[in-house]
């Protein structure tokens, strides 16, 4: 499993929009090793049937379509605002 | 008890009680976990990434407390984002056992049974738990915790760990301390589309032992050589005086215990990795100044790995990894399906018998020097009696039945679910055979 556990550093690090020190490359090397070796008890599993996305069966829990007044400031904790606009870094 | 303990991160300055001739928690003080929204109130889930963040409104729990006369007097230290199982993943200070600070109060609301078990008051804690973060830090401090059936309260306010898992529930010194506030919490809130519509219940009326005898389960996965055994004995002293005292006892299997570990921690990453790709750094927390050459990607990561402990970016890599085209159907797909088989098996058990019985952590509070030696895959080894109830949606009440060496020892018990009633009840006998 030692190539997935490089691979999951390397590729998968920089996928989840991480930027690893050589620090933390070096310590997470062995302990993604180990969870993964714990992960792999589930892909060697011999398991059938439907997949539980949620515990309890339950109706959809939809509130009616209507317009609702938020009586607090969505843009409260921004920092970076324009008016009623959040400014970002450029996009493209 | 602050200066001791630690189990705070944020103290109220002053606290404001709104009571009625009919408020169920009139001038009661509440402790808050760290991840629950408090208006005017910092709420940092325990990360650098929400260490400024002051939320402008309250969680549907916290407002229904208030609602009724409490008063919030701090918010507690947990793990980052609920990220542990000892309260040690915290950016803001480790909450000390009140028994031995030496020890972990356990996690990841260990802060909230902290402040229950310091104070000489009649305190209550608003905690969650994910796979096992109530009853763990309950069982360390010796308190009463109760994680409700998934759905029963209002995640609304909540900083999610894992949607499918998240649980809101009570820490208190007794079950009625603990029943009482969940019957304040509980109850369907459109704002959460999760939230079941179940009416409302006093579930201090279970509180009361009634000389009913109910019919009890013991999981004989969860009395395995992985736990300590002093607590096994313990446990099983406990269940041949109930069994003498003419409850029905009966041994059970859940055989799927045995990759109950991996698959939770499968799907809590999984789920993770995507919930915390909502911290990009404009509408809320860890906000970076950037200037005109710099592009989102480049800012986005850069406020994920300064915002981001060890913790979380091992599980957001970890995460992202068993959901990803071409490892999804071997891990993350195949962990639903073996968390479906968990909930069946314990469907076929509550067939038979009314709660289960067990051992509610397999080790005693350890020591932080005991903590630090331990990787990752071993901490989460400490979740083998928790993982399958929470993935299972079951509720659980965890209280103390001794000690050893001074040191708590509880058991768990588990309810099928939206029976948390039979288990209040249960865990009710089980306080006063310890002379309540």
């Amino acid at each position: 499993m030692d190539a997935d556990a490089e691979y999951v550093l390397q590729h998968v690090s920089r996928l989840a929009r991480l930027q690893l020190s050589d620090e933390e490359r070096q310590k997470f090397a062995k302990q993604i090793r180990d969870v993964l070796d714990l992960f792999n008890k589930v892909a060697s599993a011999n398991v059938e049937g439907e997949p539980a996305y949620h515990c309890i069966e339950a109706e959809n829990g939809l509130r009616p379509d209507k317009p609702v007044k938020f009586d607090w400031d969505p843009l409260a904790n921004a920092k970076h605002v324009e008016g009623k606009y959040i400014k970002s870094p450029k996009i493209v | 008890m602050q200066a001791a303990y630690a189990p705070f991160i944020s103290v109220a300055e002053s606290i404001r009680f709104e009571i009625t001739p009919q408020s169920l928690l009139p001038g009661v003080p509440v402790a808050v976990k760290d991840n629950i929204c408090t208006k005017g109130m910092r709420t940092t889930a325990g990360s650098k990434i929400l260490e400024n963040y002051v939320p402008p409104f309250d969680a549907t729990v916290v407002e229904k407390a208030k609602k009724e006369g409490a008063g919030i007097v701090g918010k507690t230290a947990m793990d980052e984002f609920g990220f542990g199982t000892f309260s040690t993943n915290c950016a803001f200070g480790v909450p000390k056992n009140p028994l031995d600070p030496e020890r972990s109060c356990g996690g990841s609301s260990g802060g909230s049974a902290g402040a229950v078990a310091a104070f000489k008051l009649p305190i209550v804690s608003i905690a969650e738990s994910t796979g096992g973060s109530i009853t763990c830090p309950a069982a360390f401090t010796g308190t009463v915790g109760i994680t409700p059936t998934y759905g029963l309260v209002s995640r609304w306010g909540l900083v999610d760990y894992a949607n499918s898992l998240d649980k809101i529930g009570t820490i208190g010194k007794s079950v009625y301390d603990a029943a009482l506030l969940l019957s304040v919490i509980a109850g369907y809130d459109e704002k959460d589309a999760t939230s079941l519509r179940t009416q409302n219940t006093d579930y201090t009326a279970f509180a009361k032992p009634d000389g009913k005898k109910l019919r009890v389960g013991l999981p004989k996965e969860y009395f395995s050589s992985a736990v300590d055994s002093g607590i096994v004995k313990e446990v099983e002293m406990l269940a041949d005086r109930l069994n003498s005292l003419g409850f029905e006892l009966e041994q059970v299997s859940l055989p799927s215990t045995e990759l109950a570990i991996p698959t939770y921690y499968i799907i809590s990453m999984s789920e993770a990795s995507t919930n915390l790709a909502k911290f990009s750094g404009l509408r809320y927390g860890l906000q970076l100044e950037f200037d005109e050459k710099q592009n989102i990607e480049e800012y986005f990561t850069k406020v994920r790995t300064e915002g981001f402990g060890e913790e979380a970016k091992r599980r957001i890599i970890l995460g992202t990894f068993t959901r990803m085209a071409g490892y999804k159907d071997r891990y993350y797909l195949k962990a639903l399906k073996i968390r479906k088989r968990i909930i069946n098996e314990f469907k076929q058990a509550f067939a038979k018998v009314d709660v289960l019985l067990a051992p509610a952590m397999p080790i005693l509070p350890p020591k932080f020097s005991e903590i630090e030696k331990l990787e990752p895959a071993q901490v989460y080894m400490m979740d083998i009696l928790t993982v399958a109830p929470n993935m299972a949606g079951m509720p659980t009440v965890a209280l103390p039945i001794g000690r050893i060496n001074g040191l708590p020892v509880s058991v768990q018990v588990i309810a099928d679910h939206l029976q948390e009633g039979k288990a209040i009840q249960m865990a009710s006998i089980i306080e006063g055979l310890n002379g309540r």
